[in-house]
């Protein structure tokens, strides 16, 4: 396998995090695509612990595996050259959205427009929650989905528990559950 | 605003979520319904605009920043956004032996059920700023079935919904 040059290996991380619309999986989907497929600096095998590990990263999962994925091919220099290249133009896109939307609001087109477009966030937050259930659907394990997502529904819309004492909380069961021997 | 104050409030919700939107109920929870720094309509118009964006979901990070301190804000958004993607170099070193233990997994698997549940909690409020009629129902409506239905991109929903609400109130 060859070394990337720092140069072409942050090009590829811009392009992938600056051209790919939808969020970690496409972008991690064109990084597998140029790294492994089309310039075998990574085999497949290594790839896949990579973005197994990103997985078990803190925040977000697309920055995790572009840290790890470049580190392993050019050091921390790399690593952190991949993280702003993936994450700083969209960054940069939010923020001329956001001061675009400040001078506009009180436009009542615009208004509606971005009424609109809440409704569809509204959406999205609802089906990214039911995907990340929906695996343990498959899998028909309804009571650990009830008292694990069903519980953190109901303990953080009734204000009874702060969501990091939920997410304590929803591991301790989760192995109380296991020594129940529930799915 | 103290900006490491900022930073701190920020990378918590980065470092206690494991995917981009999942931050969402601590980002909720601290600014909206703690300290009153935000509103909802200001946490979905931050989303709305990370999505809009090409690159990672976690990004709306950057405009919360941007409404709670202004562009020294947006700068401190994005160092909490970015800030756990490095523990992943460390977990590599670390982690590769644990990741394929059962226990592990299995804890991990808990706290993704319990943080689908944290992103719904946390909707359930934005669903009631944001759907007040019949035509915002007729539109969530659209946008769910588009979502769970069809392989477009959630730009493309959200453009959308955004012209069926002008063409809604250019037509009445």
């Amino acid at each position: 396998m060859d070394v990337p040059r720092f140069r072409d290996l942050t090009a590829i991380f811009f392009r992938s995090g600056s051209f790919t619309l939808g969020g970690g999986n496409p972008i991690q989907a064109a990084l597998h695509l140029e790294l492994v497929e089309r310039r075998r600096w990574l085999d497949s095998a290594e790839f896949a612990l990579i973005y197994g590990l990103a997985r078990f990263t803190p925040g977000t999962n697309v920055l995790a595996c572009s840290a790890a994925l470049a580190w392993r091919l050019g050091g921390w220099p790399a690593a952190i050259a991949a993280v702003v290249a993936v994450s700083v133009p969209a960054s940069l896109l939010v923020l001329l959205l956001l001061t675009g939307y400040e001078q506009t609001r009180s436009n009542p087109w615009v208004g509606h427009a971005i009424s609109g477009a809440l409704v569809a966030v509204v959406a999205l937050i609802a089906v990214s929650a039911w995907k990340i259930v929906k695996p343990y659907a498959i899998e028909r394990r309804w009571l650990r989905i009830a008292i694990l997502s069903g519980g953190a529904t109901i303990a953080l819309g009734n204000g009874w528990l702060s969501p990091i004492a939920i997410l304590a909380l929803a591991v301790l069961a989760g192995f109380a559950l296991d020594r129940l021997g529930a799915k | 605003m103290n900006l490491l104050w900022l930073y701190l409030l920020l990378a918590k919700a980065t470092l206690t979520s494991f995917s981009g939107i999942t931050s969402l109920a601590i980002v909720r929870n601290d600014f909206v319904l703690h300290y009153h720094l935000l509103t909802d309509q200001q946490l979905t118009t931050a989303i709305a605009a990370g999505r809009l964006a090409p690159g990672p979901n976690g990004v709306y990070l950057v405009g919360i920043g941007y409404y709670l301190a202004g562009y020294p804000g947006a700068v401190v958004g994005w160092l909490a956004l970015v800030t756990p993607a490095f523990l992943s170099i460390l977990l590599l070193h670390w982690l590769r032996r644990y990741c394929d233990r059962p226990g592990f997994r299995r804890a991990l698997d808990s706290v993704l059920l319990a943080a689908a549940g944290l992103s719904l909690a946390s909707a359930l409020p934005l669903a009631q700023d944001a759907i007040v009629d019949a035509h915002g129902v007729a539109l969530v409506v659209v946008a769910l079935a588009a979502f769970l239905f069809t392989k477009l991109d959630s730009f493309w929903i959200i453009l959308v919904t955004a012209a069926l609400s002008l063409l809604y109130f250019a037509v009445l």
